[in-house]
């Protein structure tokens, strides 16, 4: 059975999740122990009569330490206290198990240091757990939280068949975890059991439901403590990897094309989530707000505003593992429209070009104020009504306008209020 | 040396002289690790449990054999999976495929996300194990989990280098698509 690496992570993660897998099911010494008298018996008679021999004198020099040691009760709780420290150093041993086959041969001391290491790793765990990563919400919203939560742990173990009974085994609400979202593990398979968990090093006794909020990977440890010999068992364990939409900003450009004003916008990468490369525009989806009652849903789209003025642009980004992250800029657009005004018009009564009206007002469906001037400057008419345009009457006498020049001004009510004035003139030709 | 290790020394020490109270202690301390291993072949709790005290009278009476330089958990797995292996022949389950079927799939692995897989337990994962057929079954654990290589795989059940291959391939795309259905990933 040679060792062999592979990086296959689907080999790897089944290998981690099985590696735990343990059962006490039909442990049996007696029926064993029977079996193996029997073949042993033959061969040893003489080894068992030397065997009653040290026993015997084992017995003896136990009796006597006993005898001499009046505090008898300081040998228990030293007991127990090694044995915790062994389940914390074993759990921490797995995770170092490649370093240490490597060094196998490198001498007592070496081995000694390491252990020092991962006692000093698992208490800077432990402080920067208690700091930064186990933080509860208010109690209100928690119970409200955990009572919404249908009872999971019954439903599973009614499905399965008899094998999961006798198991103890981690349940989440989430399979995958976002940035400060929160979640809750609960045990399920023994009620009665006395268990531990510790969640990246920070222990919890006897908890059916945890509720954290996530702010790095998890890493959670079921323990049930036989309640005989206060031993502990790991039952089981669970990796979460925590995930992140990546942080974003939105840039913005304004084009004027032939009047037509784009605005371009642009989302960037501000701070990418190290644990993975992110195909930013492929691996998510983008809802766009635009801030004047339009929306989109492109990567980089391009929005014509209709008026000048500042718009709040809003963006939700949604990336892998359904993890979200919001964006919002504002948006100034103070371009001059083309209001698309014709440099002549007829008035002639022919139903051709009779009506001076710019296509762009009309477009924008802003309020407006159009009024004509004559050559000295006079206002001849005016209009704030987009099927009134000018007809070549001057409104002072109701009488038809020579042909000619005359100067027009456009008055643009914008949606924030401000206005935009356009002017130009037209030449009137009978 | 931990003090683990030291331990576990003195008690095989004591296993190789026939020391009943040794071996009660080394049974106590694996029992629970080697159905581990046995669960992974059978599913039935009883019959993996047969397997490990069939494999744990085994070790006891082989013990001699084992070098205190090895590590004592794999030498005892190794004899479970052995166990396991002749059990399942014995029940003539196993029959393997040819490589002929062996299609050249290409899997994608490195752009596959593995973090959908990360939330299921240990004994969900069991079970869809469990949903393979005993051949697959049986090539998996033996490469994935006991480390075996193909060529040895091969040799312990008798058959080609390249039906191993294929068996292992097809065992782990039914896996992952049992865990995603299962999971509606």
């Amino acid at each position: 059975m040679n060792k062999k690496t592979t990086y296959d992570p689907f080999e790897n993660l089944i290998r981690d999740k099985l590696d735990g897998l343990e059962s006490d099911y039909g442990k049996d010494w007696d029926k064993i122990s029977s079996r193996l008298d029997n073949t042993t018996k033959n061969s040893s008679k003489n080894k068992n009569t030397l065997l009653v021999i040290i026993s015997f004198l084992i017995g003896i020099g136990l009796l006597t330490v006993f005898l001499l040691d009046n505090n008898s009760e300081n040998i228990t709780p030293s007991v127990q206290e090694i044995k915790k420290n062994e389940s914390i150093i074993k759990t921490k041993s797995k995770e170092n198990t490649n370093s240490n086959t490597d060094k196998k041969n490198s001498g007592k001391t070496l081995k000694v240091i390491e252990v020092k290491e991962s006692n000093d790793n698992l208490n800077t765990i432990y402080q920067k757990f208690d700091s930064t990563i186990l933080e509860l919400a208010d109690t209100t919203s928690l119970v409200s939280l955990i009572d919404s939560i249908p009872d999971i742990s019954s439903s599973f173990s009614n499905k399965e068949d008899t094998m999961i009974i006798n198991q103890i085994s981690i349940l989440t609400d989430k399979t995958n975890i976002c940035y400060n979202d929160s979640i809750t593990v609960f045990s399920s398979g023994c009620d009665s059991c006395f268990i531990l968990w510790k969640i990246n090093g920070v222990e919890f006794i006897n908890e059916k439901k945890i509720k954290l909020l996530a702010k790095e990977n998890l890493s959670i440890i079921l323990y049930e403590q036989n309640r005989q010999d206060s031993t502990i068992d790991i039952k089981d364990s669970l990796h979460m990897t925590l995930h992140k939409a990546p942080e974003i900003e939105i840039t913005y450009e304004t084009i004027d094309d032939n009047g037509t004003i784009s605005t371009y916008l642009t989302p960037n990468i501000v701070d990418e989530f190290s644990s993975f490369q992110y195909s930013f525009t492929k691996d998510g989806s983008f809802s766009w707000d635009f801030g004047d009652g339009s929306f989109g849903d492109q990567s980089h789209p391009r929005h014509e505003y209709k008026t000048n003025g500042n718009y709040m642009v809003y963006l939700t980004y949604k990336g892998l593992f359904g993890c979200i992250s919001y964006a919002n800029l504002e948006v100034e657009v103070t371009a001059n429209f083309d209001i698309l005004a014709p440099n002549t018009f007829t008035p002639n009564g022919d139903g051709i070009n009779d009506v001076f009206m710019p296509e762009g007002v009309i477009m924008s469906g802003l309020p407006f104020e159009m009024v004509i001037f004559n050559k000295y400057g006079k206002t001849i008419f005016s209009t704030q009504n987009t099927n009134n345009g000018w007809s070549g009457f001057d409104q002072n006498t109701g009488k038809k306008s020579q042909p000619g020049n005359y100067l027009w001004l456009v008055k643009l009510e914008n949606e924030d209020g401000t206005y935009n004035q356009y002017k130009g003139s037209i030449l009137l030709v009978d | 040396m931990t003090a683990e290790r030291l331990n576990i020394i003195s008690l095989i020490e004591g296993c190789k002289k026939n020391d009943s109270k040794s071996q009660h202690i080394i049974y106590d301390k694996f029992y629970g690790k080697m159905m581990g291993v046995a669960l992974r072949y059978f599913k039935d709790y009883d019959t993996a449990s047969d397997v490990v005290q069939e494999s744990f009278i085994k070790a006891f009476s082989k013990i001699n054999q084992f070098e205190g330089e090895e590590n004592f958990g794999g030498w005892l797995k190794r004899i479970v999976v052995n166990h396991s292996l002749d059990q399942l022949r014995k029940n003539k389950k196993v029959s393997f495929t040819s490589e002929d079927e062996l299609q050249h799939q290409t899997y994608d692995d490195k752009s596959e996300d593995l973090s959908y897989y990360s939330g299921i337990n240990m004994n969900q994962i069991l079970e869809a194990v469990h949903e393979l057929s005993d051949s697959y079954k049986t090539v998996f654990n033996l490469y994935v989990l006991d480390g075996l290589t193909h060529k040895e795989i091969a040799n312990v059940l008798g058959i080609s280098e390249g039906t191993s291959k294929s068996n292992y391939a097809k065992a782990k795309k039914k896996l992952k698509t049992i865990l995603s259905n299962r999971f509606n990933l």
